[in-house]
């Protein structure tokens, strides 16, 4: 499940470009995005603030299990590691 | 001390005649590659003592003597020609710049490690690729810029002043690029009130991309193909795309 600033319109788009199946939501007023602290101030194109990088894994209880925040917005993490978390959750 | 012409002509008595008895009799006077053969003799044979005695001992090592101090005498000749800047006949043409080639070669190379976030790498060598997009240039570098030095220090013998020139130029626009895009993209927020795992996440609600208002708890419950999932990934993300 996706989260970013874009509005729905835009993501609705990437979602249709990249054939992705999974659900986006939007949050263009930074709500979650500043409760969670991932705001990234100016950062941005038009020095506008965006989220941060960050990936969580919840449980259904809305319990966090496994998190990430990359130091490199340009070192993502692998699909792999995400899943070998998930296969831990009981 | 010998005036540098003098030096130069005695030196090419040697390759002419491939002697080096010449040279070295000049009496007390031990040229360097007098010492020089003293010390690989040393090491090699471990005694302290390299001036030969009379003998079947002492012809080898005159013999040796002799070619090493030929092929060092070949040595010196080139760079004492190249640093006084003129070519004498005899010497072999100018060669072409290695130092050069291969500060191109790892250039481009680093030029290429840019790319290698979307080859799918494995986590911990993934994780070390912003550091290899800075040392592979300033490695390509190195090698560019010693090349340039033998180019222009050493102009009769190695070629490369124009193309290592340009060359090196775009390696430096190169290098300082990623340094600045290395600190653009570690440009990140420290997020320390993030949630921790074990936390537990609080209610929110907000649109999907059809516009539809959707909750957190709906996420963690809802099914796709009959089966609750266990657990759902919030992937948060720059945006903009």
């Amino acid at each position: 499940m996706a989260i970013s600033v874009d509005a729905p319109e835009v993501s609705a788009k990437l979602r249709r470009t990249a054939a992705l199946s999974f659900t986006f939501l939007s949050d263009p007023n930074l709500e979650v995005i500043r409760r969670y602290d991932l705001v990234h101030v100016a950062g941005g194109p038009d020095g506008h603030d965006i989220s941060r990088p960050a990936e969580f894994l919840v449980d259904r209880g809305g319990v966090v299990r496994w998190e990430n925040f990359t130091e490199d917005v340009r070192v993502r993490p692998r699909a792999k590691e995400m899943l070998a978390a998930a296969r831990d959750i009981r | 001390m010998h005036a540098k012409a003098d030096v130069t002509t005695r030196l090419w008595a040697v390759l002419e005649k491939n002697s080096v008895s010449d040279i070295t009799q000049g009496g007390d006077q031990r040229g360097e590659w007098d010492a020089g053969f003293e010390v690989a003799h040393r090491r090699r044979s471990g005694v302290g003592e390299s001036r030969a005695s009379d003998g079947a001992l002492g012809q080898g090592v005159t013999l040796e003597k002799r070619a090493w101090g030929t092929r060092l005498a070949c040595f010196k000749v080139v760079d004492w020609v190249a640093m006084a800047d003129t070519v004498q006949p005899g010497v072999t043409e100018r060669r072409g710049n290695t130092a050069l080639w291969y500060g191109l070669l790892i250039t481009l190379l680093g030029m290429a490690t840019d790319l290698f976030y979307f080859l799918r790498l494995p986590p911990g060598i993934n994780r070390l690729l912003p550091w290899v997009n800075l040392l592979v240039p300033a490695i390509g570098l190195l090698y560019l810029v010693l090349g340039l030095a033998r180019a222009f220090g050493q102009a009769a013998v190695y070629r490369g002043k124009i193309w290592g020139s340009v060359v090196t130029v775009m390696a430096l626009v190169l290098f300082v690029g990623n340094v600045v895009l290395f600190r653009h993209t570690r440009d990140v927020p420290k997020s320390a009130g993030a949630p921790q795992v074990g936390q537990h996440l609080g209610e929110f609600t907000l649109p999907d991309s059809s516009g539809q208002a959707t909750t957190l708890g709906q996420l963690l419950t809802a099914s796709a193909g009959g089966a609750q999932p266990k657990a759902v990934l919030l992937v948060f993300y720059r945006g903009y795309w």
